[in-house]
């Protein structure tokens, strides 16, 4: 296998790679942001759980 | 006269010709834009007098985009709208009704209009009538399909833009055949394939736009 | 005719199941992994044959891999489409909270590869063509296409209330979905005026296998990728939304305390907060 004839794609590297190249990009990208939405999401509903649960402690304490 | 139809055609028309400037208006962008055109491009008459067509169907385009924004802005203001979505009468056939009504007060006056502004652009007789024919059959239709995009954003504050996103793609079917006519029957071939397609997008506008108008205000409003 | 009322009654059933938010991550939880993997099975054997397998093209040489790429993309772009449009359909109809999740979760995804069936198009066009733009039928149709996909979301994100925004939504992606045939054939008509004697053929019509298969494959790919996203961002949304109802309260209580049933820094930094104010 001839990596550099590969690698030249016939005279169009640039072509062939930058397609291929913003093909992975974008589906990374939209894995991503998929994931850090996730994250995110789960995060702030975390946080309204914890400050629920102090605000009924300190109702239960002033009561 | 009990007439759905008929009793909101004669409302919209009291409102719109009460003010004369609801029917200038659209005009005086429609040639306004139009004219823009000569000025900023380097124009000999042929050239003009080839792509006279085009512009000045896409400043049809724009001036009934610009004229779309009110159309169920007044209504929803002063509560009318809510008031339609209750009463027993059919929504969509009073939809069309007021859709036929902004279409005498836009589409049909550009049209009308049209082959004096087609002096500007020095396009012969044969295509004069060419335009005219194919104002007056798509304008209905982009009154039609914008009156879609208008229910949609009526509620929103700042739905211009918004409105012009949504809607000129969905124009730009009317905007190839119709100025495609003038390209074709500038070479000399008949203009019948558009004309039938100018047709049969208004035939399907008429019959479903009504019904999609009135989903799309039951959905916005409340 | 028992057995077909059966199947009729299970696939309801299932539909129904779907429906439901709860049931969607539930279901959710074992199928994404699912499409994930057979995404990158499929995508990496297609890739492999694409690039060192397939032979080059007798007119356009090596640059015709970008094919590869473009028609899965272009295909899916479409497909996107349609699911959106067909998703907000039934929302609509049937009033289904998880139908309307599905096309505003889609919309992106359909929009990215609209995007990049355009970029990998112009790439391939540039040294072929000799030009990165070419008003030829397919690729302004996909340019209006983006345009629509644009406009579904800018509808969402304008309303402020979010059963509003996914029903205009709907209505609106389905009234595009009955106005694109006309796009397309419009469009068609108008470029076979501007194209003259120039016919671009994506491979040709009668592909040989070599070139067939890994086609299928990266496209096959390329659909469960979107399968895997709109899962992904489906779930992102169905807890977005449900974040006060019982069972994500539940799903999530056991993540804002430690083993030890102490209280975790969160609930520290949250305390701290109470303190203060």
């Amino acid at each position: 296998m001839n990596w550099s004839e590969f690698f030249y794609m016939g005279g169009y590297a640039f072509y062939v790679w930058t397609a291929w190249g913003i093909t992975a990009f974008a589906l990374c990208w939209l894995f991503l942001q998929a994931k850090l939405s996730n994250a995110k999401i789960k995060s702030e509903i975390i946080r309204q759980i914890a400050r629920e649960a102090i605000l009924s402690e300190n109702n239960a304490d002033s009561n | 006269m009990n007439n759905t139809f008929i009793l909101f055609c004669q409302r919209e028309w009291q409102l719109l010709f009460r003010n004369t400037s609801n029917l200038v208006q659209p005009l005086c962008f429609f040639v306004i834009i139009a004219l823009l055109f000569p000025f900023s491009l380097p124009l000999e008459n042929e050239l003009l007098q080839r792509i006279g067509g085009g512009i000045i169907w896409v400043s049809a385009v724009l001036a009934i985009l610009m004229s779309l924004e009110s159309m169920f802005r007044a209504d929803f203001n002063d509560g009318a709208l809510e008031q339609w979505l209750i009463h027993p009468r059919s929504l969509p056939l009073a939809m069309l009704a007021k859709v036929f009504a902004h279409w005498c007060a836009t589409g049909l006056i550009l049209a009308l209009f049209s082959p004096i502004l087609c002096l500007a652009f020095r396009i012969p007789a044969e295509q004069i009538w060419v335009l005219f024919l194919g104002l007056i059959i798509g304008t209905p239709s982009l009154s039609l399909i914008g009156a879609i995009g208008a229910a949609l954003t009526v509620t929103l504050h700042r739905g211009g833009v918004l409105l012009a996103i949504i809607i000129l793609p969905l124009y730009i079917p009317i905007l190839i055949f119709g100025a495609g006519m003038i390209t074709q029957s500038y070479s000399g071939a008949a203009i019948y394939s558009q004309l039938y397609a100018l047709l049969a997008i208004l035939a399907l506008a008429i019959t479903l736009a009504p019904f999609a108008i009135a989903g799309a205000l039951r959905t916005t409003i409340e | 005719m028992n057995i077909l009322s059966s199947i009729w009654k299970a696939v309801s059933r299932g539909f129904h199941r779907l429906g439901s938010p709860r049931e969607f991550y539930t279901i959710s939880n074992y199928l994404t992994p699912v499409f994930g993997a057979l995404f990158l099975v499929l995508s990496l054997i297609g890739s492999y044959y694409a690039l060192f397998v397939a032979p080059a093209d007798y007119q356009q040489g090596d640059s015709y891999r970008i094919l590869f790429v473009h028609v899965p993309s272009a295909w899916l772009s479409l497909f996107i489409y349609v699911v959106m449009a067909s998703a907000a359909a039934i929302g609509l109809v049937w009033r289904m909270k998880m139908a309307f999740v599905v096309a505003i979760c889609s919309a992106p995804i359909g929009a990215a590869f609209t995007s990049l069936a355009l970029a990998t198009g112009s790439l391939w066009g540039a040294p072929i063509w000799g030009t990165w733009w070419e008003w030829d039928a397919r690729l302004t149709s996909e340019l209006i296409l983006l345009f629509l996909y644009f406009g579904v979301m800018a509808l969402y994100y304008a309303f402020e209330e979010r059963r509003t925004a996914e029903r205009a939504m709907a209505v609106l992606a389905v009234v595009g979905v009955v106005i694109v045939p006309i796009i397309h054939f419009s469009v068609e008509w108008w470029s076979s005026l501007h194209q003259g004697a120039t016919v671009f053929r994506e491979g040709g019509p009668a592909m040989p296998p070599s070139m067939l298969t890994p086609l299928i494959y990266m496209a096959l790919g390329f659909t469960f990728f979107y399968g895997y996203i709109l899962f992904l961002r489906a779930r992102n949304m169905v807890l977005s939304n449900e974040r006060k109802s019982k069972w994500v309260r539940a799903l999530l209580q056991p993540q804002t305390l430690q083993p030890q049933g102490l209280p975790s820094k969160i609930l520290q930094a949250e305390s701290g907060k109470e303190g203060t104010q």
